[in-house]
């Protein structure tokens, strides 16, 4: 009985000395390589107009490492809800006792259909978050608000909240890129060239499943770049 | 060791057997049912969480003022609905635009609310709670309350074996009640199981519903599940389009869930906003209609003689299920409400 708790604890050990992680950082950016957006900062769009973000939140899943085309590891969690004004919660971290080799992520952008019907979930999907429509099944992938000159809501006020797990106006989004195995990645997500679509779309508050949603839900997964070091 | 393996195999396999009858004696698949569509694998479905789902589910603890409880709007002595008003009515006697659905069989339904907007049963509770006039509520500050009592931090202990309140394990024991409200000893059961027989009456208004409305109210649930028109028609005061409004498909406007028929005794007023009080009201208006299915076939309903009429209401007063409606099982725990502390 001894020896095997003794064994066991030697083998915990050495589980704990290899482990390894990945953490992908993300950040919000205006474009230009490292000019990092802050909350509530205004800045400048365009010639006339300018905004600022109070809240941007958004769900990463179905994280996958692949090397030459295979996957290698598959994340655990269902879903990281990611806020990049908050230093604790801008990192998405996979931990594994030793990292495989790979030279390629993929991810979601929102949370997929399998989920979305799974019924409640805790952590970073437990519904209280604010990310969960309750009148309507279904995670919100997508949170910005804030405040842009060209809004016609009072006080110039903008809520978007896209998703929409299934049909026509499915915002769930898939992304991959080709990477350098490493420890650490940084991603930025350019939300200047996404609101220049919000902009031209003229509609300051989605709340639901719409065409919209699915269709800023696509211009915001093109935002996203791999910061390579 | 060897001793320990032997006690500790015994132990597991005592402990599976005692789940097995427990969830065997609070869910029971009736024989002529189908496989119910819920999915219980992977959860416990045991006593001590079915008694704090039905804590919840009575408790007024779960509106912002403490005046509304599920049973509210769903009263266990109307199988799980309300009679009193067309349209629901929540906190501050606020009027929603649709009539509360009764409650049984829920394990079978594949989403729920009259247009699917929910689509599993263990979120469920998360609309009502947070809906502005149902329980105007947040799901956090419910949570909080929930902490505050001893009944329930004593009871979710003994359930989930620590002392975590989340709104996962609140929302699976709600579900857990729920499921366990399966009706399903009407007379038509006991004639399907052939331990009773039709009258005559009865006889023919059993056929006159096969031929009529047993595509949408399909047997023994009574429903298809899907999503129909079934003619009466918008109302202008709520401008509701029913699955449209889900699905953003232009086709499904004015298509909402087909409901069952049972208890139908017991549930008026009828239809997603409770325009018609009477039974009678509802066989005038399918008497002779022609409706479109949602997919694309016709159903031509016959119009119906004074006497084919009285038929078809015996037949439908046969899916009344009495025993599900006393069912002490499903009404007030006052064994949880009123139980005093262990100290
Ligand atoms: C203010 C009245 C009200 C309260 C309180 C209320 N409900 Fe309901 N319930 C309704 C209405 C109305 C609907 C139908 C809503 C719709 O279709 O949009 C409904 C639908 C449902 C359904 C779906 C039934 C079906 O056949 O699709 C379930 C299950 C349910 N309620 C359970 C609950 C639970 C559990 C609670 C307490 C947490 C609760 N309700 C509190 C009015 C209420
Ligand atoms: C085309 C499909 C269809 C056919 C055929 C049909 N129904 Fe219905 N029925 C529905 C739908 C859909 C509803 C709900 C409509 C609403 O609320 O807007 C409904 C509602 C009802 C209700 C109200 C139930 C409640 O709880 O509010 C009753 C009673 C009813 N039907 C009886 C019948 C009878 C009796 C027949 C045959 C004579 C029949 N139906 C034929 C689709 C159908």
């Amino acid at each position: 009985m001894r020896i095997l708790f003794v064994f066991l604890f030697a083998f915990t050990l050495l589980q704990t000395k290899a482990s390894d992680s990945l953490s992908i950082a993300f950040t919000a950016s205006s474009g230009k390589p490292g000019t990092k957006i802050q909350r509530n900062q205004w800045i400048k769009t365009g010639a006339h107009d300018s905004l600022r973000i109070s809240d941007f939140r958004f769900y990463i899943s179905n994280v996958q490492l692949l090397h030459q085309g295979k996957i290698v590891l598959t994340d655990s969690l269902e879903g990281h809800l990611i806020n990049p004004f908050q230093a604790e919660q801008s990192k998405l971290m996979l931990s594994k006792p030793r990292l495989p080799e790979f030279d390629e992520i993929k991810l979601g952008i929102g949370i997929d259909s399998l989920t979305s019907v799974d019924g409640p979930k805790s952590n970073d999907l437990d519904p209280i978050h604010g990310m969960y429509w309750t009148w309507q099944s279904g995670y919100i992938n997508l949170r910005i608000e804030g405040q842009h000159s060209a809004s016609t809501l009072s006080d110039n006020e903008f809520f978007f909240h896209l998703g929409a797990y299934a049909g026509p106006f499915n915002c769930y989004q898939t992304l991959s890129f080709k990477v350098n195995a490493q420890n650490q990645l940084a991603i930025e997500i350019n939300l200047l060239d996404w609101f220049k679509e919000a902009e031209q779309i003229k509609v300051w508050k989605i709340m639901s499943p719409r065409r919209e949603a699915a269709q800023l839900s696509k211009t915001f997964a093109r935002a996203f770049r791999v910061i390579q070091p | 060791m060897k001793k320990l393996k032997f006690l500790l195999l015994l132990a597991c396999l005592s402990s599976i057997m005692g789940m097995r009858q427990l969830q065997d004696s609070l869910f029971k698949k009736p024989a002529h049912f189908p496989e119910p569509k819920y999915a219980f694998k992977g959860k416990r479905v045991d006593s001590l969480q079915v008694l704090l789902g039905r804590a919840l589910f009575y408790d007024e603890a779960l509106s912002i003022d403490f005046t509304t409880s599920c049973a509210s709007c769903h009263s266990p002595f109307s199988a799980f609905t309300h009679n009193d008003h067309e349209v629901s009515h929540g906190i501050q006697d606020r009027f929603g635009k649709r009539n509360s659905p009764a409650l049984f069989n829920l394990a079978w339904q594949p989403y729920y609310m009259w247009d699917g907007a929910i689509n599993n049963l263990d979120v469920q509770a998360l609309a009502p709670i947070n809906h502005p006039d149902e329980m105007g509520e947040s799901t956090e500050h419910v949570l909080k309350k929930i902490k505050h009592s001893w009944r329930y931090r004593s009871l979710f202990n003994k359930v989930y074996g620590d002392t975590l309140i989340n709104s996962e394990r609140m929302l699976k024991s709600i579900s857990s009640f729920l499921v366990t409200l399966v009706s399903a000893e009407s007379k038509y059961d006991r004639v399907m199981l052939k331990k009773d027989s039709f009258n005559l009456q009865e006889q023919n208004g059993y056929t006159l519903f096969k031929n009529n409305c047993n595509t949408c109210h399909t047997e023994p649930l009574f429903t298809s599940f899907n999503f129909e028109n079934n003619g009466i028609g918008m109302l202008e005061k709520y401008r509701d389009l029913g699955r449209a409004a889900i699905s953003g498909d232009p086709q499904d406007s004015l298509r909402f869930k087909v409901p069952s028929l049972r208890n139908l005794e017991f549930t008026y007023p009828y239809m997603h906003d409770g325009r018609m009080q009477k039974l009678y009201q509802v066989l005038d208006h399918y008497s002779g209609i022609t409706l479109q299915k949602a997919d694309g076939t016709k159903v031509s309903v016959q119009k119906f003689s004074p006497e084919e009429k009285v038929d078809l209401m015996a037949f439908l007063l046969a899916l009344g299920d009495r025993t599900f409606l006393y069912a002490t099982k499903n009404q007030f725990p006052k064994e949880f409400f009123f139980s005093q502390p262990m100290e």
